[in-house]
């Protein structure tokens, strides 16, 4: 397929950026092309933000960073309303908040107040902002990318499960290789300004894109083994306390339909849903207590979830 | 043609030729079982009809149980080219879209690799009609030259053998006429002389004749005996066969072998 030959462009094009990292630019990409938000956890200094910015560069989109603090309030992101003295008249004049971009990138998302994370999880469910009376639209494409570092967890206001549940994938953020981090080095302890990538994509290409995704067909077994693997997420007590919902298996489908576009392929194939379970899954289910004790993290028990779905 | 009705028409052709195929080798198995089972039925003469009985069940119970089975399933595992794309684009083939057309498009194409020999067990085939063509003549010969056993006397034999003599062959006197080796058959003869065996002989033995005086005992007679063994060992024909026949039994001899002209 051709669009193999684009996504092998994009990430030609995120590697003179962003060195290694391919999962998790493939799984950004994944969300982008489901429409729908992520969540990425890793520890500081993992160019998280760098290849998030990268990609909204090269898709010629919008982007917004919000630095997430506990003093944070709702208006500092979706934006207030201020008095206006242009031309002798005073009015009220709406100034958006940082929301109204096409990616935001939600630094630290649990630092942030409950109050401020319900603004923005409104903006990424209903793409909409409500300030006082009045309502704002937010521009299509719309995504949240939000961080969230798996220390410091002190004084943090953790995201509870049913709003994680709102984003498609958690997205694990992990070291780089010797080799990539020697070629990081190279590239930014010796060459001081950042090389400049292409646009490749832009909005209509990403909203057809997006369109294509709901289109590739999924085998009526393979639709079936899904639903059976997010079931199995609810039947096993002794492992999980609290399994994923039925939009878990929404977005597994979604998810497996856009790594296999991604992969070049107009089918969905049993690897894209064996890859696709753990990102999908981790942020969806509540280990038991045994389990835990056990030293067992939510990768775990998807591992075991799909030996025993099979 | 659209793309949609080529795919269609070639889902339809792969089942058909798989029905075909499952139909040809369970027919050649249900004729090599109906063959195994005639051929010792025949030889026994138990009714070798009978042996359609196991070769229908084994067919249409094979058949059904294989055509209701997903072959592009096969196909796929026959091909890797094709694994996952035939039955994705099998159960979405109402679809219509750019992403699907493109997928049943690619296996039109890719369907072409496709070789129907490929699904054959040569071997196996092979196998059974050589097996087939053995049985076949088998069968033939056996009802030419009228080769069979009989089952009813081979049990009668057997139980008789377990019943009559108890399994024990040791010992020369057989235990009644019937086991006598080399007697034949009964010869054609008047009834009457048959019966001439057969009459019952009733005698009393009187103890009270017999008297025993341990009184009156003597020595011995001292007696010489010659160890000699006879000059000649000979057996005599029975009378029946020598031409010189006895007066009063030479109208019955007569009687006989006029019968056995007769006859």
């Amino acid at each position: 397929m051709k669009y193999k030959q684009t996504f092998d462009s994009l990430y030609a094009e995120i590697g003179k950026i962003v060195v290694g990292q391919k999962e998790v630019v493939e799984q950004v990409m994944v969300a982008l092309l489901c429409d729908a938000n992520a969540l990425l956890e890793g520890y500081p200094g993992l160019a998280k933000t760098l290849a998030i910015k990268t990609m909204a560069q090269m898709m010629d989109l919008k982007f917004s960073r919000i630095q997430n603090t506990p003093d944070l309030m709702p208006s500092d992101i979706t934006g207030t309303f201020i008095i206006d003295e242009t031309s002798g008249k005073r009015s009220f004049k709406f100034h958006p908040g940082p929301i109204f971009a096409n990616i935001v990138l939600a630094d630290e998302i649990n630092r942030a107040t409950p109050k401020t994370q319900s603004a923005l999880l409104e903006a990424m469910q209903e793409k909409q902002v409500t300030v006082g009376n009045s309502t704002f639209q937010l521009d299509r494409p719309f995504f949240v990318l939000a961080t969230q570092n798996p220390i410091e967890q002190e004084g943090t206001y953790p995201l509870p499960e049913a709003q994680a549940d709102r984003f498609l994938l958690k997205i694990k953020v992990g070291y780089p290789t010797y080799k990539e981090e020697v070629e990081i080095v190279d590239k930014y302890a010796f060459h001081a300004p950042e090389p400049k990538v292409k646009v490749l994509l832009n909005k209509q290409n990403l909203s057809s894109l997006q369109s294509m995704v709901r289109q590739v067909p999924i085998a009526n077994d393979l639709k079936q083994r899904i639903v059976k693997i997010v079931a199995e997420t609810r039947e096993k007590p002794s492992l999980i306390e609290y399994g994923a919902s039925p939009r878990a298996s929404i977005g597994l489908v979604l998810a497996s339909k856009a790594r296999a576009l991604i992969k070049g392929r107009n089918y969905v194939s049993k690897e894209d849903i064996e890859e696709m379970a753990y990102p999908v899954l981790r942020h969806r289910i509540i280990l038991d207590f045994e389990a835990e004790r056990k030293g067992m993290a939510a990768d775990d028990a998807v591992r075991e979830v799909l030996k025993s779905a099979r | 043609m659209k793309t949609k009705d080529k795919f269609k028409s070639l889902i339809r052709e792969i089942n058909f030729t798989f029905i075909s195929i499952i139909l040809f080798t369970t027919l050649l198995t249900s004729i090599l079982i109906f063959l195994s089972v005639y051929l010792p039925l025949s030889l026994f003469n138990i009714g070798p009809v009978y042996a359609l009985i196991p070769a229908s069940l084994y067919f249409f119970i094979v058949t059904i149980k294989n055509i209701k089975k997903r072959h592009i399933i096969y196909l796929e595992k026959k091909y890797h080219l094709l694994d996952e794309r035939l039955r994705t684009a099998e159960d979405n083939i109402a679809d219509q879209n750019p992403v699907v057309g493109q997928l049943k498009d690619d296996l039109l194409n890719d369907i072409k690799f496709v070789s129907i020999s490929s699904f054959f067990n040569e071997k196996r085939v092979s196998k059974n009609i050589f097996l087939i063509i053995v049985l076949c003549f088998l069968v033939v010969a056996s009802s030419n030259i009228d080769f069979s056993f009989d089952l009813a006397r081979i049990t009668g034999a057997t139980s008789n053998f377990i019943y009559r003599t108890g399994g024990d062959i040791s010992g020369d006197r057989p235990s009644s006429l019937d086991d006598v080796p080399g007697r034949s058959d009964p010869y054609f003869a008047n009834s009457s002389l048959s019966e001439l065996g057969q009459e019952q002989l009733d005698f009393l033995v009187k103890s009270s004749a017999y008297k025993l005086n341990l009184d009156d005992f003597r020595e011995p007679e001292q007696r010489e005996f010659q160890d000699l063994f006879p000059d000649e060992a000979f057996t005599h024909a029975p009378e029946a066969y020598e031409e010189r026949i006895n007066e009063k039994h030479q109208d019955l001899v007569k009687a006989y072998f006029l019968n056995l002209a007769k006859q």
